[in-house]
């Protein structure tokens, strides 16, 4: 959807992002704007954030679409026609981080104090730049649905699309992740009410609920965005990003308490030990199968052993963390497993739905441990 | 402190500038189509489809007189094409018209049978029509979308009588590929890697076996041009039946060939006379079978050219907008289809 300014063809979806960009970094300026060295890191993240935010979301797109330019099209130099669209909001996201990181150097800010300062109102950017999503016809659409009488009560939750004789109705995902981002900036909110937290730890609740609703929604999407074959680079992104600060929790809780037995983590591990010890033996499923892949299947159980082993061995081991890195762990497997599943669901919305659970409960992990971190530190 | 105030004040003006320019450098999160296409004709070869049916009236005459399977004439004079537009459905069928095991009208006849070899379920559509622009592709959304639809519901936006799962475009991208629908071109690159399988404006089966390297399809393509409309063009395979010749397989391909699996395949009999074959798997009751299995038997039952589509959870074959095909899964969304449909004017 376009239109002409002065002969100059402009789209709705770039009017509503800027105009987002424009909404988000007001917000900043304005929550800062008594404190002068802080308004002037506010604004040179904006400088800097804009054009890093779209060098990076190009540049995440362009990596994730190597094969289309390199070896369907074999003209890696349309890879600098940004203007013909292409941009990746994770890669946009890495950028902003950049920008802030580079703000906070150069004001000799704390830099994690301001990085939490600039992610506190991102769901505003998130919502508009989900939202104009809608403007380009192709993204945040998922999958076709029979939803009868729903989609006449609600029509705000579905896409039509004429196909052939008929017309469909889709997911209009992109609705739901604008929602969602309205949810992250009311969580982000009241998590800043925390006192006890430390510099830092916005960012990272922010990172591991935007995940989760990453695992959710791209699952949703079916519009080939990011994705190469079956694997769709967001929700692995936005599942790293909940382990990696599950990761950095662990070990600021693991640093605040002394060796423990762990005998009892030892034992809740050997049911997956002995799941994968089946799937080597006989399959439970065409995918679940490791009986062609014997050597996979010993690799993860020494895997599993080494880690039992180093947990068992390492001074501040508890059972407490194993238990939330097996929970995390099962429920990694249970979301891919649904994944799997969706392919071909007689009930998509109830994998939808169990997936969501997945994605909410993985979120607690780290934000238990969160929690109870800074009531320790209170 | 004014200085700084100015630098502010300038710093802000930029940052708002840049947002606001975005309205016209950030057109959307995805490649625009038009901008892909663009691309996509810088390395493509000239190629005209639009006139490769003649939309005049059809005289069917010296194609029944090859048909050979289906001993049946079609009394098609008077028979319109359908139009070649990729979005365009087939025209409804007769409900009547449909039993259990086929469809018939002046210019369509299907029959459906099912057998039971390898321990496994067979579902065969044997499809005779009167005009080629009858044997038809369908996508989901458009080019270059990723959208996917279940088949079922492709057979009924596209008023099918028959539909047959595709290559699954969307999936099948090693960057390689000639993968064309209805005349429109979505990737124009030859192969070291994938056989081919092309249709003409007779709606007619030009199977083209990869070589070493990518030139020999390429120069196969070529060739094919010379004579020849494109109409679709797939990139899954391997080739099962090539002039009537059993083909074997290849130690290494696509979609492990040699494993049992559900399986889907289409062959050619005879001008505009077709075998629809998809083969049930990773049940209890029917494990599926390797592609030389699948090749065997449609060579079997006497196809002049046969090609595997995508097998696996995607193999469907559906019938008056019902699914026959069965496995492990309820119904996988799939990219892309190619259906048969009636061109009698209901």
């Amino acid at each position: 959807m376009t239109f002409n300014v002065l002969g100059v063809t402009g789209s709705f979806y770039g009017l509503t992002v800027g105009l987002s960009a424009l909404c988000y970094l007001g917000i900043l300026f304005f929550q800062y704007r008594k404190t002068q060295f802080i308004a002037e890191a506010v604004v040179l993240y904006g400088v800097l954030g804009i054009p890093l935010g779209i060098l990076f979301s190009r540049a995440a797109f362009c990596v994730a679409n190597y094969t289309y330019f390199f070896h369907t099209i074999e003209q890696p130099v349309k890879m600098l026609y940004f203007w013909d669209g292409g941009y990746s909001m994770a890669g946009m996201l890495m950028g902003l981080v950049l920008a802030a990181l580079i703000a906070a150097k150069l004001k000799k800010l704390n830099v994690r104090s301001f990085l939490d300062a600039v992610i506190l109102p991102l769901g505003v950017l998130i919502i508009g730049m989900r939202l104009a999503e809608g403007f380009t016809e192709v993204l945040g659409v998922g999958r076709q649905v029979d939803v009868g009488a729903v989609a006449q009560s609600l029509p705000i939750l579905f896409v039509t699309e004429k196909m052939g004789a008929m017309e469909l109705h889709r997911l209009a995902v992109f609705r739901y992740e604008a929602v969602f981002a309205l949810l992250i900036l009311g969580a982000m909110v009241l998590f800043r009410r925390n006192r006890n937290r430390r510099d830092g730890d916005l960012a990272m609740l922010f990172f591991t609920l935007y995940g989760a609703g990453q695992m959710l929604f791209e699952s949703m999407r079916d519009d080939g965005h990011l994705v190469i074959s079956f694997i769709r680079i967001q929700q692995v992104l936005g599942l790293l990003s909940i382990l990696i600060v599950l990761g950095i929790f662990c070990r600021r809780f693991s640093k605040t308490r002394g060796a423990r037995d762990a005998v009892t983590a030892a034992w809740a591990m050997l049911p997956i030990m002995a799941v994968v010890l089946i799937m080597m033996i006989s399959p439970i499923n065409h995918v679940l199968d490791l009986t062609d892949h014997i050597v996979l299947g010993i690799v993860i159980l020494a895997a599993m052993g080494a880690y039992l082993a180093f947990f068992l061995r390492t001074k501040g081991a508890n059972p407490r963390l194993i238990l939330t890195w097996l929970v995390a762990l099962l429920l990694v497997a249970a979301c891919v497993m649904l994944e799997f599943s969706m392919d071909g669901s007689a009930d998509i919305f109830r994998d939808y739905a169990l997936l969501a659970l997945c994605a909410a409960v993985l979120f607690l992990c780290p934000f238990s441990l969160y929690h109870t971190l800074t009531r320790q530190e209170a | 402190m004014k200085s700084n105030k100015l630098r502010n004040i300038t710093l802000i003006v930029i940052a708002v500038l840049m947002a606001l320019s975005l309205t016209f450098l950030a057109p959307s999160g995805a490649i625009l189509p038009e901008a892909a296409a663009r691309y996509q004709d810088e390395v493509t070869t000239d190629m005209d489809s639009e006139d490769a049916w003649d939309y005049s009236l059809f005289n069917p005459i010296g194609y029944l007189a090859s048909t050979g399977l289906i001993d049946v004439i079609l009394p098609t004079n008077d028979v319109a094409y359908l139009p070649l537009d990729l979005t365009e459905p087939g025209r409804v069928p007769i409900e009547e018209n449909f039993t259990e095991t086929g469809y018939q009208d002046d210019t369509i006849i299907v029959e459906i049978t099912e057998e039971r070899l390898y321990d496994s379920t067979f579902h065969i559509a044997y499809v005779k029509i009167a005009t080629p622009s009858q044997m038809r592709t369908a996508i989901a959304g458009k080019f270059g979308s990723g959208r996917t639809l279940k088949s079922t519901v492709f057979s009924q936006s596209m008023n099918a009588v028959v539909l047959i799962n595709g290559d699954y475009y969307t999936r099948t991208d090693s960057g390689n590929g000639y993968i064309v629908r209805q005349g429109e071109i979505h990737r124009w690159k030859p192969s070291s890697m994938t056989d081919l399988l092309l249709v003409d404006e007779n709606s007619d089966f030009h199977i083209i076996i990869h070589g070493d390297t990518k030139s020999v399809e390429e120069d196969a393509v070529d060739a094919f041009l010379t004579e020849h409309e494109l109409i679709n063009a797939f990139y899954f395979g391997p080739a099962l039946v090539v002039d009537g010749e059993l083909m074997e397989i290849p130690e290494e391909y696509l979609g492990d060939p040699h494993d049992v699996n559900p399986r889907a395949a289409i062959g050619q009999l005879a001008p505009l006379t077709y075998a629809l074959v998809t083969v049930d798997g990773r049940t209890d009751e029917s494990k599926g079978v390797t592609v030389e299995e699948l090749a065997a038997y449609m060579h079997e039952i006497g196809c002049e050219q046969a090609y595997a589509l995508d097998g696996g959870n995607s193999s469907a074959l559906v019938f008056h907008h019902q699914l026959l095909s069965i496995k492990d899964v309820h119904e996988r969304d799939v990219s892309d289809v190619i259906y048969f449909a009636t061109a009698i004017d209901n």
